[in-house]
């Protein structure tokens, strides 16, 4: 879907074809025809909270309804430990359990939950003397999860109950030769944990004091291929989710304009498919993960249309400005090569 | 819900996918009604056991079934019997349901759970022996992983923890780490995963040895420059190279830093002219000059030389080549 002459001359937001993907996200609870709508049973919470955030950023908030949004969401808790699991009998976990708190924010509706302080303990107690994060009772480690506590407890206003400092130093400890992160400490740099690393620092406010920062940007910034598009890591193919997962985290340590910015427009909008939605990347199935990180890269972009994005929570700015819990950009440029190395 | 291409069809063929796809989604929806009635009035059965496994045969990532399983496997089973049944889990999951999912979570997380279970159930049995040979095993197994797929993630990750568990019960492999290390960096240059696990051994293998990072530092950089020279494109030894030579800048005598940082530098201006548009070689140079803490004036002209270049043969990221423009004092 490469634009001729004469489409790159219209309005550029004419490219973007928002009523196709509204009406896309509205259509996708409407799937139980297809075998795979079954079998992603287990992360339906996730898929409302892509497609309402990639809604509002479309400035259609209301369109998946918002009562029915909060019914369902409340029929994934799990009232005998106060967490969320991805849809109605399954088991609570960290990543539906953030997904919950962040579509009950952007409704207005956190005090759907019928015990907060429970809530706040599903997320605290899941915390290991180390300052990692378990996902479950299971006990999986990884920083995902580090992310999904700091977002959560901050949006619940509790980050008191968790170990801050140990959090933090759990986090640091997954920083690699390369600056960027991994999952545990020794796993390798990979774009998604550097969102949920960069992430969770923001949140606990340390970002400004995690050392090499300029080299952590420019292996952001070495993401993006040719081709305009973004990969998770060395030698990967581009992905339109890594248009979120990097450029957010370019935009809290204030790096964005170390990518080609209209580049990475051109390939997030040649990954639409034509009946709507984005799909991994061009000519590829759509679904309703890569229609919202493609839609919240064009919006960190300042792609003409759209509602803004927070970079640390990926929510709409609005709501996170209501709660009073934005964190700002690190100021640019404030970490050059040169300083850091000097440091050592 | 990646890599998935598009496929039209016509609307015969898409009528009968459907009628196909109908008919599965009715045995399915069997299978999901019988377990989560099972699990609704929390059965600790057989019946409850063997539903898990006909879920997870359908759906590998339906995480409650798992959940379910390891707290049906030891109120199904104790002693002995449980330690053959977490026996066939790992078969079962060896053979079927890690080559089909080899990146699902929740697949590795079982696979750990089954052999941290077991480990127990082997050491309070005094089987200690048991439980070393237990997990030499899975060293051999999660290579297998790395030879279909060098950069799988979940295998390297999981690859740590099998060298950790072994070092727990007195088996050090600092050694033959390092080693496997240097032989996927043969095999394959171009191996970050290889470089990365590399960058963490470094330590534990010295201290493992007892040698010094000093004693070292020339073999590593002679395994970098063979690695630069044999193929300048890969990025992974350049920021292995950089993140070593940084680490000797902390750490050894100036001297000695700045006679390597004088040899590197005169070798990259070797590789330089040959690979006249190779941009790490560039920002090495750059990284190079800015790591000696001498400034002058000659030295900033040269970078800004550098910066000019790159900027002209990689303009997505003029921007942060502008920051590493030296002052001149």
């Amino acid at each position: 879907m490469s634009p001729s002459p004469s489409e790159k001359l219209r309005d550029p937001a004419s490219r973007l074809l928002v009523a196709k993907h509204i009406e896309y996200i509205k259509s996708l609870d409407d799937q139980k025809d297809d075998l795979e709508y079954w079998l992603t049973e287990h992360l339906r919470l996730n898929g409302v909270y892509w497609g309402a955030t990639a809604l509002s950023l479309l400035g259609a908030p209301d369109a998946l309804g918002r009562d029915g949004v909060v019914q369902f969401t409340m029929s994934c808790y799990n009232a005998d430990d106060g967490g969320f699991g991805g849809f109605s009998g399954h088991d609570s976990h960290m990543i539906y359990s953030l997904s919950a708190i962040q579509i009950l924010a952007m409704h207005d509706a956190l005090d759907a939950l019928p015990d907060r302080e429970k809530t706040v303990q599903f997320f605290a107690s899941l915390q290991k003397p180390d300052g990692s994060f378990t996902g479950d009772k299971w006990g999986e480690v990884d920083t995902r999860f580090s992310y999904c506590a700091a977002s959560a407890l901050t949006i619940l206003g509790r980050v008191d109950a968790m170990d801050v400092d140990k959090a933090v130093e759990f986090v640091l400890a997954c920083q690699n030769f390369d600056g960027g992160f991994g999952m545990v400490p020794g796993a390798e740099s990979h774009a998604a944990m550097v969102f949920c690393c960069v992430g969770a620092l923001h949140l606990l406010n340390r970002l400004s004091s995690v050392p090499n920062l300029s080299a952590l940007g420019w292996w952001l910034s070495e993401r993006q291929l040719p081709n305009g598009g973004l990969n998770g890591r060395p030698e990967k193919l581009e992905d339109v989710c890594y248009s979120w997962w990097v450029l957010s985290s370019l935009a809290m340590l204030g790096m964005v304009a170390w990518i080609n910015r209209d580049k990475l427009i051109e390939f997030i909008l040649s990954a639409q498919y034509e009946k709507g939605g984005f799909a991994d990347r061009p000519g590829h199935r759509p679904d309703v993960f890569h229609t919202l990180f493609g839609i919240a890269g064009l919006s960190l972009l300042g792609f003409p249309g759209l509602e803004s994005v927070d970079p640390t929570y990926c929510m709409p700015t609005g709501v996170i400005r209501k709660l009073g819990i934005e964190r700002a950009p690190l100021a640019a440029t404030s970490a050059t090569e040169a300083a850091e190395l000097a440091k050592q | 819900m990646h890599g998935r291409k598009i496929i039209h069809m016509d609307a015969a063929a898409e009528a009968a996918r459907k009628i196909v796809m109908l008919e599965q989604i009715k045995e399915y929806r069997v299978k999901l009604d019988e377990f989560m009635r099972l699990r609704a009035a929390k059965d600790s059965s057989e019946t409850a056991l063997a539903s898990t496994t006909t879920m997870l045969s359908a759906y590998p990532d339906h995480y409650t079934a798992w959940n379910y399983r390891r707290e049906l496997l030891p109120a199904v089973y104790s002693g002995a019997a449980l330690a053959q049944a977490l026996q066939s889990d790992l078969v079962w999951l060896t053979k079927t349901v890690q080559p089909a999912n080899p990146k699902s979570y929740w697949v590795w997380n079982h696979r750990r759970w089954c052999l941290d279970t077991l480990a127990s159930l082997l050491t309070a049995a005094s089987k200690g022996d048991d439980v070393v040979a237990m997990w030499r095993n899975e060293l051999l197994l999660v290579n297998k992983f790395l030879e279909l797929d060098a950069r799988n993630f979940h295998a390297w990750g999981y690859r740590r923890e099998v060298i950790h568990h072994l070092e727990s019960l007195g088996v050090f492999l600092q050694e033959a780490e390092w080693a496997f290390t240097a032989s996927k960096i043969a095999q394959n240059f171009s191996n970050y995963s290889a470089w990365h696990y590399r960058s963490h051994l470094l330590p534990e293998w010295l201290a493992a040895k007892n040698i010094s990072f000093d004693s070292v530092l020339d073999d590593e950089l002679e395994l970098l420059n063979n690695a630069f020279f044999t193929e300048p494109n890969d990025q992974s030894s350049w920021l292995y190279f950089r993140w070593i030579m940084a680490k000797a800048a902390r750490e050894l005598d100036a001297d000695r830093v700045a006679a390597a940082i004088a040899s590197q530098v005169a070798l990259l201006d070797e590789l330089l002219d040959m690979e006249p548009t190779c941009k790490w070689i560039m920002t090495c140079l750059v990284f190079l000059l800015t790591l000696d803490p001498a400034r002058s004036a000659e030295k900033a002209a040269r970078v800004q030389s550098l910066v000019s270049k790159l900027q002209e043969i990689d303009p997505f990221r003029r921007d942060y080549y502008a920051t590493l423009l030296l002052s001149d004092a």
